[in-house]
């Protein structure tokens, strides 16, 4: 490769990443993706702390208590896999799998709230806050697992 | 000669005839590493061969930290196999003959490891890569080449400090002192690093805040030291870019950013980021102090390795 062949390679690739952080913070305010990830040079601007996933289970109006039972292993682990999506991705993640995984786990079940907490050092009140995300999913007739309502 | 050259470089960048003459990439390559400045190869060998030490190290400390070799080798072995090549060709780099496919060859391995946990990728990496990969493409011989290599280095070095200290601007975290306290409260290495400089009461009080659950705070720190070190650091990485860009100011803003980044990697304990940093910037000067800094890093990897793998115990740094 000549000279000018790698020099207009080092001027592209520097181009580009001189643009990307503030692209890369566009996506941290708008979708919230970890600002620690993803070559931002974001790190420690804010502390970075895990993500909360709440599970509740419902059968009817009834719910069913998954805390006593125990969640089974593959839901612990499906569940920890979507926390730190969550985190890493923001809010392109959503946690179907682990709906449809206790769906599985809880035949009776006809009804998932899924609940992510991202907690984040507030700057006004200099206090620890959380943005909350609420997935509720059912299934179908078919047995289909559905997103029937996320805020 | 060498000296009424620079001055009619200068003279002439400054009636903005660079930029019509060369067009505004090829003339920010220049200021940031001029026609007139000479890299000798062996400068060029020193910061080429510790990347590729790096790499390896700082790969190596990742798969030891994961438990046994052995485990990761089963659990992740593609990864876990490249970053065991990368240590051969940490040694062979060292030999001139060996040298160039060495590098190219860490490139590719260490891009691999990288790749292989995206997304959790360390920003870290990205600098890592893309310097040597700089440095192992160009013709050790050509002095151009050196130079663009160069030059691309420094720019990644001004990248990541203008947009660390944009970002600490931009959340507002950091002029209250809102995010060293919190780290202060949460973590040990912040509460011995800074801990000195905050009020007993103040300190009692931060660390009582360990568990940052909802609602805890305030983390703002009430200390008038520790509010001007945290402004500190997103204004000098701000504005020590502007004085490493001229070639006038370069020592000096070399040696305050050396400091800088030496006493926040120090304070919180990240010594593979610093070394790779401190390097780099060392690269900043004419005189070659990279002779000094890359053994002695290469001496501290070791250390660090050896100590990560069981040999030695009781180490500092993390």
């Amino acid at each position: 490769m000549t000279t000018a062949g790698k020099r207009h390679i080092v001027l592209s690739l520097m181009t580009f990443l001189s643009c990307w952080p503030l692209v890369h913070r566009l996506l941290v305010e708008t979708v919230d993706i970890d600002p620690w990830r993803f070559f931002g040079f974001a790190m420690y601007s804010q502390p970075r702390v895990g993500v909360f996933l709440d599970v509740l289970v419902l059968a009817g109006d009834q719910r069913i208590d998954t805390g006593t039972s125990g969640l089974p292993e593959a839901v612990v682990q499906e569940r920890a896999r979507a926390a730190q999506r969550r985190l890493v991705w923001g809010r392109g993640s959503r946690p179907d799998r682990l709906a449809r995984l206790l769906f599985d786990a809880y035949p009776q079940a006809d009804g998932v709230v899924l609940r992510y907490r991202r907690p984040f050092l507030d700057r006004a009140t200099s206090r620890m806050a959380a943005l909350e995300e609420l997935y509720r999913y059912g299934r179908t007739a078919t047995g289909d697992v559905v997103l029937e309502m996320r805020e | 000669m060498a000296a009424a050259g620079s001055e009619a470089h200068l003279r002439d960048a400054g009636r903005g005839g660079a930029f019509r003459r060369r067009g505004p990439g090829q003339a920010w390559l220049d200021l940031l590493c001029s026609p007139e400045e000479e890299i000798p190869e062996r400068k060029f060998r020193w910061l080429r061969n510790f990347l590729v030490v790096h790499v390896a190290a700082e790969r190596w400390m990742h798969l030891a930290s994961q438990g046994a070799v052995v485990e990761s080798l089963a659990s992740q072995p593609l990864s876990s196999a490249l970053t065991l090549l990368l240590l051969p060709l940490a040694a062979a780099v060292w030999i001139p003959r060996l040298a160039e496919p060495a590098a190219r060859l860490a490139v590719a391995m260490a891009a691999g490891v990288s790749l292989l946990s995206f997304p959790t990728v360390p920003n870290h990496h990205l600098v890592e890569l893309v310097c040597l990969g700089v440095l192992a493409i160009v013709r050790l011989a050509d002095a151009g080449e050196r130079r663009l290599a160069f030059a691309a280095c420094r720019w990644m070095v001004l990248l990541v400090l203008v947009y660390s200290g944009l970002q600490k601007l931009v959340t507002g975290l950091w002029i209250r002192g809102d995010v060293l306290g919190y780290m202060i409260a949460t973590q040990d290495r912040f509460a011995t690093g800074l801990g000195p400089l905050v009020p007993a009461a103040e300190l009692e009080r931060l660390r009582a805040m360990a568990d940052s659950s909802i609602g805890a705070g305030p983390y703002a720190v009430d200390s008038p030291l520790v509010v001007a070190l945290s402004n500190a650091v997103w204004l000098g990485e701000m504005a020590l870019p502007l004085f490493l860009v001229y070639p006038r100011t370069r020592p000096v803003a070399a040696a305050a950013a050396v400091a800088l980044v030496g006493a926040i990697e120090f304070g919180a304990r990240e010594i593979f980021f610093g070394c790779l940093f401190v390097n780099l910037l060392l690269s900043f000067f004419e005189r070659d102090l990279l002779r000094w800094s890359v053994p002695a890093s290469v001496v501290l990897y070791a250390g660090l390795l050896t100590a990560r793998l069981g040999f030695r115990v009781d180490w500092w740094f993390n």
